[in-house]
């Protein structure tokens, strides 16, 4: 098993690099030059003095190779260079921020799976029943509504109209229910449907008929045998769809004012600052890649079948 | 002899269009004999096992006669009572071993549950009768065994593990869908084995579902002939395969080249 | 249980699943009519700035009322339509184009030329589409022709998927050889062997790509990104409606509604034909 792990581990550096060959890539072909974006953003003047100093500061004036190495070689140190903007350290900036970002992202995933875990358990059990027509309305609104929208509307509602909870900013407990709602809706969507699925493929399992001829009760049947077989493949979609809640926090961020690592992203690409939108983009890579080798490994621990025959699944 | 099980105008029909699944069968099952059913695949074998434990989906199938265990019509039974019958006085061997227990539960886990589903007792005391029934099938090392998820066994020491979760209840009746069919020769016979070894011990009534003839042959002491649903002969079992009555059961028995008078060969 | 069920529930759906297609199309079929008649059927001109009118109620005149700039909110969401629709037809055809050229060189030649541009494929599958797009934003800055090219660069990988795997199994079958044995002329073959096998996923992965699009080019349009005002655009105009929340609400509501509809058809429609095709567990 110690050796399906490493190899696991190990297959993320290739993508890593590949990933960042096409960012160096995408900024080398861009007809921004990052030393005129710095100049505008830092508000000072750019006469080709500077220009030039800037670009040999930055390595552009070097072939594409060593500007990928060198990029390497920098994010490997997470070195991400520091903001056209602030002046301060990218790292630093993002560490201020993610803070918020990491709250939210929790609250709405927690949310997403205390609610999606009955509703398609209760919808997979009965299919064509209440449930089941209940997690099929929420999951067509989820994957249909603009979640920007949809702040808006809960915005609406409950802060304008009824003054039950605040527009936005962060603060107290309450500033952080109605963004969790808008960012977990689509999720829920998701996690629902795809729960329901796996309890209604495991239903049709002969074991839990066998377990019915040995007496045991149905709720237990359902409750433990069918929901610890069925929910390993909904943890795996959750995992697989974790861009969904990224994308999600960089809207709900800049609706509710939430001052997460998102909205900053929106404000940096506003201010051109590059080395902010570089590192958000290396840390989106990284947290997908990071996310479903994490994915892989929670399998493992899930499923002892995995483990016990060191990575070959049934 | 009494018979502890006995069926009397078993009809299983679909409710959407009526089609009959089995119609009015009836037949009786006695402490201590084995009795063979035997038919081809869709005879309703398989149907018939799984009504007399009453888990045939209702709102598809509309079941009727009586089913008798000892003096209970099992057709009168709350879904409640039903649950204490299944396992506790009827047990059921399922076809395939491999696919008949949980596969993230341990083999232990799901033993002391059976159990302690029907007698109130510790997990100790649960657990030392699974290691008791696991050592009546001769299964090694039973708290390996206990420790150990499905997939890391053996499809025929699964199918021990069955029949011992059988006897560990101690069953009136137990009923066994094609125990063989999944097996190798080897294993097919040591299954065999302890089906009779149960049946000897306890005195347990036993329905053995095959379309292997030979077990049948083997193992019954009495043989029910079915046939799109409808049970077209009983005997004894020596009687039936040296005097065959029905012209399906000479056709059964030709095709699997056992001539009719073949048991006085 | 191994016993059948009952017929009735499956004509249920089928008729069911009939409706939902037929009234999705209708629907999508009239937008993008409207869209394309905009220019006509717009009761003003959705960039006319009239101040002295702004923010009023549904009347005659303006049967939508006004924004905050005095223009009128259905001509506004009429020439909206136009840009969604338009630019997901553009994208969609472009996408496909793309993903044709290098679908079927890659299934075609085979080998490290394959192997390499479908991991690529699977990299920017793995990344949610907006996540691409702001990237490509930053880098190369904001406006609707980055939105729509960044789209472009995004979607493509998912034809090229597609036409990868038929080429693929053209090469294997030699159908089209056997074919051409029988005498049967090009046309007949593409009609025969090749359009029944790419037109069921080409229809499904088509419509949810352009509900898809729609989303995005509406999210950075929200986001100051895309569509830039004075440009009318259901994104763009939630974004200036905003602020009006508290007054004037259904600035943002109408756009909203409109969006909301026309990716829940797109949906729909997808989900039904992949049903209807037979393409679900």
């Amino acid at each position: 098993m110690g050796v399906y792990i490493l190899k696991r581990v190990g297959s993320v550096i290739p993508i890593l690099l590949l990933a960042i060959l096409l960012l160096t890539a995408m900024i080398h072909l861009s007809p921004v030059d990052p030393a005129e974006a710095y100049l505008s953003a830092a508000h000072i003047q750019p006469t080709e003095e500077v220009l030039a100093q800037k670009r040999a500061e930055f390595g552009l004036d070097q072939s594409f190779l060593t500007q990928y190495v060198t990029t390497v070689a920098r994010l490997a140190r997470f070195d991400f260079g520091t903001s056209y903007v602030s002046g301060k350290p990218v790292l630093d900036e993002v560490i201020l921020r993610l803070p918020a970002t990491l709250q939210l992202a929790t609250t709405s995933l927690f949310l997403a799976i205390i609610v999606s875990i009955p509703l398609g358990f209760l919808a997979g059990i009965r299919k064509n029943g209440f449930f089941d027509h209940l997690s099929r309305v929420i999951a067509f609104i989820g994957a249909s509504i603009p979640s920007f929208w949809l702040g808006y509307l809960l915005i609406f509602f409950f802060a304008v109209q009824l003054d039950l909870l605040p527009v936005g900013g962060i603060g107290s407990p309450s500033h952080v229910i109605l963004p969790a709602i808008t960012l977990a809706l689509p999720l829920i969507a998701l996690y629902t449907r795809l729960l329901r699925t796996s309890v209604i493929e495991t239903m049709r399992e002969p074991y839990v008929q066998f377990a019915r001829t040995r007496g045991i009760r149905e709720t237990v049947i359902l409750g433990k045998h069918v929901l610890r077989v069925a929910i390993p493949p909904m943890i795996t979609g959750l995992g697989m769809n974790l861009g969904k809640l990224l994308t999600g926090t960089i809207i709900v961020e800049t609706v509710f004012s939430w001052p997460g690592f998102g909205r900053y992203f929106i404000e940096a690409i506003f201010d051109r600052d590059m080395p902010i939108i570089q590192g958000y983009v290396f840390l989106a890579a990284l947290l997908f890649i990071g996310s479903s080798l994490l994915v892989d490994l929670l399998q493992l621990a899930i499923d002892p079948r995995i483990a016990r025959k060191g990575g070959n699944r049934r | 002899m009494k018979p502890v099980l006995s069926v009397e105008h078993l009809t299983i029909e679909t409710i959407a269009d009526g089609q009959p699944l089995v119609q009015n069968i009836s037949f009786q099952l006695a402490a201590g004999q084995i009795t063979g059913l035997v038919g081809e695949s869709g005879c309703g074998k398989t149907v018939t096992s799984l009504a007399l434990l009453r888990l045939l989906d209702e709102k598809v199938i509309r079941q009727s006669g009586r089913i008798l265990l000892d003096a209970t019509d099992l057709m009168t039974l709350s879904d409640r009572t039903l649950r204490r019958v299944r396992g506790g006085q009827i047990a059921f061997i399922m076809q395939n071993p491999m696919s008949a227990f949980t596969p993230v539960f341990t083999i232990g886990h799901q033993l002391m549950e059976t159990i302690r589903t029907h007698d109130q007792c510790s997990k100790r005391e649960a657990k030392e009768r699974a290691i008791e029934a696991l050592l009546e099938v001769n299964l090694e090392q039973p708290d390996r065994i206990l420790k150990a998820y499905p997939f890391e066994l053996s499809g025929g020491m699964l199918q021990r593990v069955m029949i011992a979760l059988a006897v560990c209840l101690r069953p009136h009746v137990l009923i066994a869908d094609e125990p063989t069919t999944a097996l190798d020769v080897y294993n097919q016979k040591l299954v065999l084995y302890y089906l009779e070894k149960v049946r000897a011990t306890y005195d347990t009534a036993i329905l053995l579902i095959s379309h292997d003839l030979s077990v049948i042959a083997e193992m019954a002491d009495h043989v029910l002939v079915m046939r799109e649903g409808e049970i077209v002969e009983q005997a004894d079992v020596f009687d039936l395969f040296d005097r065959p009555q029905h012209p399906y059961t000479r056709r059964l028995l030709e095709q699997h080249g056992l001539q009719a008078g073949g048991m006085n060969a | 249980m191994n016993v059948p069920l009952g017929r009735p529930r499956l004509l249920d759906r089928l008729s069911n699943q009939r409706l939902i297609l037929i009234g999705c199309s209708v629907f999508l079929g009239l937008l993008f009519l409207a869209a394309l008649a905009a220019p006509w059927l717009a009761p003003h001109d959705p960039y006319l700035v009239n101040l002295a009118v702004k923010l009023q109620d549904p009347s005659w005149t303006y049967p939508l009322g006004t924004d905050h700039l005095g223009r009128c909110t259905l001509s506004r969401l009429l020439y909206g339509a136009r840009v969604s629709l338009g630019f997901a037809v553009l994208i969609f055809a472009s996408s496909l184009l793309i993903g044709l050229l290098i679908g079927t060189l890659a299934g075609y030649i085979g080998g490290w030329v394959d192997q390499l541009l479908m991991r690529f494929c699977d990299g920017v599958m793995a990344f949610p589409s907006l996540i691409l797009v702001l990237g490509l934003v930053g880098i190369f800055g904001p406006g609707l022709k980055q939105v729509i090219i960044a789209l472009m660069l995004v979607q493509w990988v998912y034809y090229a998927r597609m036409f990868r795997g038929l080429v693929m199994t053209l090469k294997e079958k030699n159908f089209i050889a056997a074919a051409r044995v029988n005498g049967s002329s090009h046309w007949k073959i593409f009609r025969m062997h090749l359009l029944p096998n790419i037109l069921p996923p080409l229809l499904v992965i088509g419509t949810l790509e352009m509900g898809w699009a729609i989303m995005d080019i509406s999210a950075m349009s929200f986001l100051g990104l895309g569509v830039q005002s004075p440009g009318a655009e259901w994104g763009a105009m939630i974004h200036e409606g905003k602020s009006y929340i508290r007054t004037n609400p259904e600035l943002m509501i109408y756009p909203g509604v409109m969006i909301m509809l026309v990716i829940a058809s797109f949906n729909l429609l997808g989900e039904s034909l992949s049903e209807r095709f037979g393409m679900n567990k």
